[in-house]
C-alpha cells in the first residue's frame, strides 16, 4: 500500500480534481415522501395488521347484508302463515350437494313405525332416514328425519327457515341486525362518553369529590340489573329510546371506574405536574395529556359493548320487556330460538353465528384500532 | 391509611343506608297488593290485615318503623306470601351458604386459571396459541352463563352422564361438590376470559416498557422478567375487575340456580318480585347491596398494597 | 405455520357439511316385536281400591308386576317449593297439594267406584245430620280412634280448635273467609273475625266428643256442607300442642306449618323430611282412616323450577313424571307414555270496557267484532290448546249425579247456543266492527293487548292476533299492539283498573273455577267481587247469582242448572272477556308406576291420583 507523504502533494495532477459547487447554493435535500399525519399514520398501521383488516371487511359485509338482505327475497318479516312453522332451513343449491345443514330436514323422534307406509300422513319422498327403532309397551318407535317442506306441502323455500309462526328467518335475521346494530352503537357511544367524563372527573380531583360521585355510582350498582331494567320500562314504557336507556343506565359504571382507575395510575406523573406549572388548564390536563393514555382499554372496552349490548337486548327480551312484537331484533330471534333449541336448534344457530361473528369482528377492529392509536408505537 | 379506612367505612354505611331507603320507596311503589292471590278475602279482612302489618300508614312511617326494627333487634320483617310468617332472615339465612359455596368456587378456580391464560396469551403474544386462547376468549366473555350451563347438563350430566343432573341437597362433602360441578364450572367461564384478555392487554403493553428491556438485558428470560416484574404492574387494571367479578358472578348465578335446581339467593330474589313478597326483596336486595359495597372496597384499598405509585383518593398535587 | 393450520380447520368443517352426500335408501317397513313383550300396549288395570276392600294386584298378562303394598317409592319433580303447611294461610296451590299428602279433614273426595269422583267422610263418621226444618241445624259424628302422628287423639277439641284458630279476630288468617262464608255463611264466623262478637255465639258448638254441631246463616243442604268443608286446606285439623307451641308472646302469629318440627301429620301420608326450598320426603301413614288405599311406602319431591331439566331427569329415569309444555308435546304426542287431562282454566282476553282513553272498548258492536274475529282453532293450534267458544271449561260437570259435563248438558238442553265455527266469522266481524265506527264515530282504532311473557305460547298468540285482525278489520283503521310483561305484573296491572281506569285496554287472562259447581264460578264477575280484572256491572247477572246460589231456587237442580246456562249466555252476550281457548294439561308417565285409574284419566276434584298410585319392578 501506498503511503501517502506531504511530498505527494506539492505536485498534483490537477486535471483529477473538479470544482464542486461554485453556482449552486447548498440546501437541505427535499422530502421524497410526505409528511404522515398522527391518522394517517394509525391507519397504516391498521393496514397493515391482517386481523383487523378482515375483522373490517367481516363488519361491513354484516352492514351490507344488513341494510339490503331482506329484500333479497319477497318473504315480508312479519308475513305469518301457519302451515308452516318452524321450518328448518333449506337452500336448493347446497340440498342437492349433499349439505345436510340446508337439506330442509326435521327430525321427529318418537313416531310409531306401522304409520311410515301412509302416505296421507308421510308424503311420497319426504322420509330422508329411519334411524333408532326400539320397542315401547309392545309398540315399535323409530326416530326420523322427514324433508319438512314436502311433509307439509309448503312449496317456498325459506334459506334460513322459519320461525314459530311461520315468519321467514332470513329476512327477520337482517332486518333485527339492523335495529340491533342502531341500539348497540347508540347505546354503547352514550355510555363512553358519559363514562369518561364521569370518570375523568373523579379519578382526576379524588378527594371529597371522587368518594360522593363513586358512592353514587355503588347506589346505582346496588340494584340488581332485572330491578332497574323492569323499573326503567314500566315507567318509560318500550320503545327503541326506552331500550336504549335501559341498557345504558349500568353500563357506564363499568367505563367510569376504568377510566378511575387509569388517572390514578397516570396523574403522578410528571408531565402533568410540568403542564401545570406551565399553567394548562385542568379540561386540558384531563383531555389532551392524561386521557389519551386510557386510549386502549377504552376502545378495547368499546369494542367488547357493541356484542355485549346485543346480549344485554337480548335478556330484556327474554323477560318480556324488548322490543314490541312484531319488530324483530337479534336479541330477541335468540331469545325465541333458545327456548327452542333442543327441537329447532337452526332457529339459534343463526343469530348465534351472526353474533359471534360480529363478536369476533368487533375484536379484532377493536384491538386493530387500539394498536393503530397506540401513540407509543408511532413511526414503527 | 387508617384514616382513609374509616372514612370508607363511614361512606359505606351511608351508601347502604341511601341504598335501603331508595330500595323500599322503589318497591313499595311496584304495582301489586301482597293480598293478591286471596280471592275470597272479604274487603273488610283486607282492611283488617293492611291495619295488622302496617300497610295502611304512609310510606313515611312505614319507612321508620320498618327502619327502628332493623336497628335496634335486627328484624327484617317476616314473610308474607313466600314462607307466610317465617322471619325473613331465617330465609335469607337458609339460602345463603349454597350460594356462597357455588360463587366462592367459581372465583377460586376462574382466578388462576384466568391469569395463567391471560399470561400465556401475553408470553406468546401473536402466535397460535394466542389466536387459539382469543377465539375462545371472546366466545367466553360473549354468550351468556346459562347458556353454557343448559348445554353442560345436556350434554354431560344428561347423555354421557358424568354429573348428576341437578343439585343432590342430601349430599355432603365431594358427592356434594360432585354435583356441583357444572353450576361451578358454568358461572366460572366468563370470569376466567375477563381475566384473561385484560391480564394480557396490560402485560402487553407493560412489556414494552423500559425497565422490562433492563430486565431481560440484565440476564432474566422474557419469562421471568414477566413474571417477576412485569404482573405486579398489570394487576392494578386487574384488581378493578376481578372483586367486582365476584358481583358479576352473584348475579349470574339466578339462572344457573334455576337450572340446577339450587335453592339458593338467585331464585329467592325473582320469587320475591314475582310474589310482591316486599320484605323479601328488600332484604335480598341489601344482601347483594351489601356484597357489591363490600367487594368495591376491597378493591379501592388493594390499589395501595399493589401500586405504591398510587395514593389513594390522593388530591390533586398542589 | 399459522396459514395451514387455518385452512385445515376450515376444510374439516365443509368436508363435514358435506357428510352425508347422496340419496340414501330408507327402509320404513315395521320389524317384528322382541319375543318377551309380545303383548299389545292395553295393560289390563286392578280395579282402583274402594274404600271397604282392596283388591289384588298382578294378573298374568301385565308385563309389570306391582311391588307388593308397603313397598317402592314415588319420585316427582315439583316446580315450587311449599310456602307453609298452616292451611289456615296458605298462599301457593302447592300448599294444597302438600296439605293433600299430610293433612286430615272432616271430608274430602275421592276416586269413587266408577272412577268418578266421589266425596267420602274421612274424620267425620258420616254425612252431616239435619237437625230440625230450618235446615240451618247440622250434626256432624267423628270417627272414633283416630289419632295424630304421635299418637294424640283426635276428637271434636280438634275440630273446635282448628277451626277457632282459623277465624281467630288476632291472628287474622288470609284463609279465614273460606270457613266463615263460602258455599254456606257460618253464623256469625265473619263477625268473630272481626272482634264483633264471642266465640259462643259462634255457629259451630261441641256436643260431645265425637260430635259437632254447626248452624248456618240460612238453609243448606248436606252436600253444600260437605263442598264446604272440603273446599281447601284451610279446612284441614291441626295440632293443638304444637300450634300452641309456635306461637308468639301476644298471640298475633304462629308458625306451625313452616317446618317439620313446627307441624304434625294425621292424613294420608307422614311428612318425614323437608328441606326449604329443596325436596320434601312423606312416609306412608299406616293409621290413617283408609290406609289401604295407598300402595307406595314412601314419595319424595324434589323442588325443580326449570322444565328442561325436569324433562332430562325423566328420561333418565329419575323421576316417574312430567308434565310437557307446547313444544314437548310436539315431540312426544305418540309417545305411549302419554297421559293427558283436561283444562282446569280458560283462557280467554278481559276488555277493559270503561277505560276514558279508548271508548271504543266500551262499544259493544266492537268486542263483537272481536269475539267473531278470532280464529280460535288457528290461535289454539299455536300451544296445542283446544279452542273455545264457550265460558265454562270441558271439566266442569254439571250433574253430580250422572257425572255428565255441563258442556255436553249444554248441547244437549240447548244445542242453539253452540254457534257454528267456534264463533269464527270473519265477515261478520267485519260487519260489526264497521257498525262499531259508525256508533261512535271513531275512524280509527289502536288497541293494546298485554300477555304474559312467562310462557311463549302467549307472545306467539298475540303476535298472531295482531296480524290476523289487521287483515279482516283493515290495518289503515285497526292496529293491535301487543305487551309482554311477567305474569303477576300483568295480573297487578289489570287489577288496579280501580286506581288507574286507562292502565289497560285488553289482556290475556286465565280463570279457573269450581269444577262441581258451574253456577257458582260465575262469582268473579259479579258487581261485588272484590278483586275484579275488569269495570262490568251487570245487575241481571249479579241476581241470577244470588238466585242460584243462596236463595232457595237452588235446591232445585234442574233449575240451577238452567240458571248457570243463562248466565253463561249473559256473559256472552255482553262480552266482557272474550273466550279463546283451553289448555290441556299433558304429561309422560313412566312405566314404573300404575295410576288408579284404568285408562289414566284424570279425576274430578282428585286428580290423576299419583298418590295412590303403585310402584312396579
Amino acid at each position: 500500500m501506498k503511503i501517502f507523504d506531504k511530498k505527494d502533494y506539492e505536485n498534483l495532477d490537477t486535471s483529477k480534481l473538479r470544482l464542486v459547487q461554485m453556482e449552486e447554493s447548498i440546501h437541505d435535500a427535499k422530502f421524497e415522501t410526505k409528511p404522515v399525519g398522527f391518522f394517517k399514520d394509525a391507519m397504516l398501521r391498521f393496514r397493515k395488521n391482517k386481523s383487523s383488516v378482515v375483522a373490517s371487511i367481516l363488519i361491513a359485509i354484516i352492514i351490507v347484508f344488513a341494510i339490503f338482505g331482506p329484500m333479497m327475497n319477497d318473504h315480508g318479516f312479519n308475513d305469518q302463515d301457519l302451515n308452516r312453522v318452524n321450518a328448518p332451513p333449506k337452500i336448493n343449491a347446497l340440498a342437492n350437494m349433499g349439505v345436510d345443514l340446508f337439506d330442509g330436514g326435521m327430525s321427529m323422534v318418537n313416531r310409531r313405525v306401522a304409520n311410515l307406509a301412509d302416505t296421507e300422513q308421510y308424503p311420497e319422498g319426504s322420509i330422508l332416514d329411519v334411524y333408532n327403532r326400539r320397542f315401547i309397551n309392545g309398540i315399535e318407535m323409530c326416530d326420523l328425519e322427514v324433508d319438512y317442506y314436502l311433509y307439509n306441502h309448503v312449496d317456498d323455500v325459506y334459506w334460513f327457515g322459519t320461525d314459530y309462526l311461520g315468519r321467514d328467518l332470513w329476512t327477520r335475521l337482517w332486518r333485527g341486525a339492523r335495529v340491533s346494530l342502531v341500539i348497540a352503537l347508540v347505546s354503547v357511544v352514550v355510555n363512553v362518553v358519559i363514562g369518561v367524563t364521569y370518570g375523568s372527573i373523579a379519578g382526576y380531583y379524588g378527594g371529597k369529590i371522587d368518594m360522593v360521585m363513586m358512592r353514587i355510582t355503588e347506589v346505582i350498582n346496588a340494584f340488581p340489573n332485572i330491578v332497574v331494567m323492569t323499573l326503567f320500562i314500566m315507567i318509560f314504557g318500550t320503545g327503541i329510546m326506552s331500550i336504549i336507556l335501559a341498557l345504558v343506565v349500568r353500563d357506564w359504571i363499568g367505563t367510569a371506574r376504568l377510566i378511575r382507575a387509569q388517572f390514578y395510575r397516570f396523574k403522578e406523573n410528571e408531565y402533568v405536574l410540568a403542564a401545570r406549572t406551565l399553567g394548562v388548564p385542568d379540561r386540558t390536563l384531563i383531555f389532551r395529556h392524561i386521557l389519551p393514555n386510557s386510549i386502549g382499554p377504552i376502545i378495547t372496552r368499546t369494542a367488547l359493548a357493541v356484542p355485549g349490548a346485543i346480549f344485554s337486548e337480548s335478556f330484556l327480551a327474554y323477560i318480556g320487556l324488548g322490543l314490541k312484537p312484531p319488530e324483530p331484533s337479534i336479541g330477541i330471534l335468540l331469545s325465541e330460538g333458545q327456548k327452542v333449541l333442543l327441537y329447532y336448534p337452526t332457529q339459534v344457530l343463526f343469530p348465534a353465528i351472526l353474533i359471534s361473528v360480529l363478536c369476533i369482528s368487533f375484536n379484532m377492529f377493536g384491538n386493530g384500532l387500539r394498536d393503530a392509536f397506540d401513540p407509543t408505537q408511532r413511526g414503527a | 391509611m387508617t384514616k382513609y379506612i374509616l372514612q370508607r367505612l363511614l361512606a359505606t354505611v351511608i351508601t347502604l343506608f341511601v341504598i335501603l331507603t331508595i330500595g323500599f320507596i322503589v318497591i313499595r311503589l311496584m304495582p301489586g297488593s301482597i293480598f293478591e292471590g286471596y280471592d275470597e278475602m272479604t274487603p273488610e279482612m283486607m282492611a283488617q290485615l293492611n291495619a295488622k302489618y302496617n300497610f295502611d300508614k304512609p310510606v313515611i312511617v312505614q319507612y321508620f318503623i320498618y327502619m327502628r326494627n332493623i336497628l335496634v333487634h335486627w328484624d327484617w320483617g317476616i314473610s308474607l306470601k313466600m314462607n307466610p310468617n317465617v322471619p325473613v332472615w331465617t330465609i335469607v339465612r337458609q339460602k345463603i351458604p349454597v350460594t356462597l359455596y357455588v360463587n366462592l368456587y367459581s372465583l377460586m378456580i376462574s382466578l388462576p386459571l384466568g391469569m395463567i391464560a391471560g399470561i400465556a396469551m401475553a408470553l406468546k403474544k401473536n402466535s397460535g396459541i394466542d389466536y387459539g386462547i382469543s377465539f375462545l376468549v371472546v366466545i367466553f366473555i360473549s354468550v351468556p352463563s346459562f347458556v353454557f350451563a343448559t348445554g353442560m347438563q345436556y350434554f354431560l350430566a344428561y347423555k354421557f352422564g358424568w354429573f348428576p343432573i341437578i343439585y343432590d341437597v342430601n349430599a355432603v362433602g365431594s358427592a356434594k361438590l360432585h354435583s356441583l360441578v357444572l353450576p361451578i364450572l358454568a358461572l366460572a367461564f366468563s370470569p376466567i376470559a375477563r381475566v384473561a384478555r385484560y391480564l394480557r392487554a396490560e402485560l402487553a403493553e407493560t412489556i414494552n416498557s423500559e425497565y422490562m428491556l433492563l430486565a431481560r438485558t440484565k440476564g432474566l428470560t422474557y419469562t421471568q422478567a414477566t413474571l417477576r416484574h412485569g404482573i405486579r404492574n398489570s394487576l392494578v387494571p386487574l384488581m378493578n375487575i376481578i372483586i367486582p367479578m365476584f358481583t358479576t358472578i352473584m348475579g349470574g348465578s339466578l339462572v344457573v340456580e334455576r337450572i340446577f335446581a339450587i335453592p339458593g339467593m338467585g331464585g329467592l330474589m325473582i320469587n320475591a318480585i314475582n310474589t310482591s313478597d316486599h320484605q323479601v326483596t328488600l332484604a335480598t336486595l341489601m344482601f347483594y347491596s351489601f356484597i357489591s359495597i363490600i367487594t368495591i372496597l376491597l378493591v379501592d384499598l388493594s390499589y395501595g398494597i399493589v401500586d405504591p405509585r398510587i395514593r389513594i383518593g390522593g388530591k390533586k398535587a398542589e | 405455520m399459522k396459514k395451514v393450520l387455518a385452512i385445515l380447520l376450515v376444510s374439516l368443517m365443509v368436508i363435514s357439511l358435506f357428510a352425508g352426500c347422496g340419496k340414501k335408501e330408507v327402509d320404513i317397513t315395521p320389524s317384528a316385536p322382541p319375543a318377551e313383550t309380545a303383548k299389545p300396549a292395553e295393560t289390563t288395570q286392578p280395579a282402583a281400591t274402594t274404600p271397604a276392600a282392596p283388591s289384588e294386584p298382578a294378573k298374568p298378562a301385565e308385563p309389570e308386576k306391582p311391588k307388593p303394598e308397603g313397598e317402592g317409592t314415588l319420585r316427582f319433580a315439583v316446580n315450587a317449593d311449599i310456602s307453609t303447611l298452616n292451611g289456615h294461610m296458605y298462599s301457593m296451590s302447592r300448599d294444597g297439594d302438600a296439605a293433600d299428602m299430610v293433612d286430615i279433614y272432616l271430608y274430602r273426595s275421592y276416586i269413587g267406584p266408577d272412577y268418578k269422583f266421589q266425596r267420602l267422610p274421612e274424620f267425620a263418621a258420616d254425612f252431616p245430620q239435619q237437625m230440625d226444618d230450618t235446615r240451618t241445624v247440622w250434626q256432624i259424628p267423628l270417627r272414633q280412634g283416630l289419632t295424630w302422628e304421635n299418637g294424640d287423639p283426635l276428637n271434636a277439641d280438634t275440630v273446635m280448635y282448628s277451626y277457632k284458630m282459623l277465624i281467630d279476630p288476632k291472628l287474622l288468617n288470609t284463609r279465614a273467609s273460606y270457613f266463615n262464608s263460602n258455599t254456606i255463611t257460618i253464623k256469625n264466623g265473619a263477625e268473630y273475625t272481626k272482634g264483633e262478637c264471642e266465640w259462643e255465639d259462634v255457629g259451630l258448638k261441641k256436643i260431645d266428643d265425637y260430635t259437632v254441631e254447626l248452624t248456618t246463616v240460612g238453609p243448606v243442604t248436606a252436600d253444600e256442607i260437605v263442598t264446604h268443608l272440603s273446599f281447601n286446606c284451610a279446612m284441614a285439623m291441626v295440632h293443638e300442642p304444637t300450634y300452641e307451641a309456635a306461637m308468639n308472646a301476644d298471640r298475633t302469629q304462629t308458625m306451625y306449618g313452616t317446618s317439620k318440627d313446627t307441624f304434625m301429620s294425621a292424613g294420608s301420608y307422614i311428612l318425614k323430611e323437608w328441606i326449604p326450598g329443596a325436596s320434601v320426603t312423606y312416609e306412608k301413614n299406616p293409621n290413617w282412616v283408609f290406609a289401604d288405599k295407598i300402595w307406595a311406602h314412601e314419595v319424595t319431591e324434589r323442588v325443580v323450577t326449570d322444565n328442561s331439566t325436569t324433562l332430562q331427569m325423566f328420561l333418565n329415569g329419575e323421576i316417574d313424571y312430567v308434565s310437557l309444555g307446547a313444544e314437548e308435546y310436539l315431540q312426544y304426542k305418540e309417545d305411549p307414555r302419554l297421559i293427558e287431562s283436561n283444562a282446569t282454566s280458560m283462557y280467554h282476553i278481559t276488555v277493559n270496557m270503561k277505560n276514558p282513553d279508548n271508548p271504543i272498548l266500551d262499544n259493544l258492536n266492537f268486542r263483537k267484532a272481536l269475539y267473531h274475529g278470532i280464529d280460535r282453532v288457528a290461535v289454539a293450534n299455536i300451544g296445542s290448546a283446544i279452542p273455545a267458544w264457550y265460558i265454562q271449561p270441558l271439566m266442569v260437570i254439571g250433574d253430580l249425579s250422572t257425572g255428565e259435563s255441563f258442556r255436553e248438558l249444554q248441547q244437549k238442553k240447548h244445542p242453539e247456543y253452540t254457534p257454528e265455527n267456534w264463533a269464527y266469522d270473519p265477515a261478520l266481524a267485519k260487519e260489526c266492527f264497521d257498525k262499531a265506527l259508525e256508533e261512535t264515530g271513531i275512524s280509527k282504532v289502536s288497541v293494546e293487548l298485554l300477555y304474559s311473557s312467562d310462557n311463549s305460547k302467549y307472545k306467539a298468540c298475540s303476535e298472531f292476533l295482531q296480524k290476523s285482525l289487521a287483515e279482516i278489520f283493515g290495518a289503515d283503521r285497526f292496529t293491535l299492539e301487543i305487551q309482554g310483561m311477567p305474569n303477576s305484573q300483568m295480573t297487578a296491572t289489570k287489577k288496579s283498573w280501580k286506581d288507574n281506569p286507562s292502565v289497560y285496554d285488553l289482556g290475556w287472562g286465565g280463570w279457573s273455577t269450581s269444577k262441581i259447581a258451574p253456577w257458582n264460578g260465575y262469582n268473579v264477575w259479579r258487581s261485588s267481587y272484590a278483586q275484579k280484572n275488569e269495570p262490568y256491572f251487570q245487575p241481571e247477572l249479579d241476581e241470577l247469582w244470588v238466585k242460584a246460589n243462596q236463595t232457595e231456587e237452588r235446591f232445585d237442580k234442574e233449575k240451577q242448572l238452567e240458571m248457570a246456562f243463562e248466565m253463561e249466555q249473559i256473559m256472552l252476550r255482553d262480552l266482557p272477556i272474550i273466550p279463546v281457548m283451553e289448555n290441556p294439561n299433558r304429561y309422560l308417565k313412566s312405566d314404573r308406576v300404575i295410576l288408579p285409574t284404568p285408562d289414566n284419566s284424570y279425576v274430578v276434584n282428585v286428580g290423576f291420583g299419583w298418590k295412590y298410585a303403585r310402584v312396579a319392578d
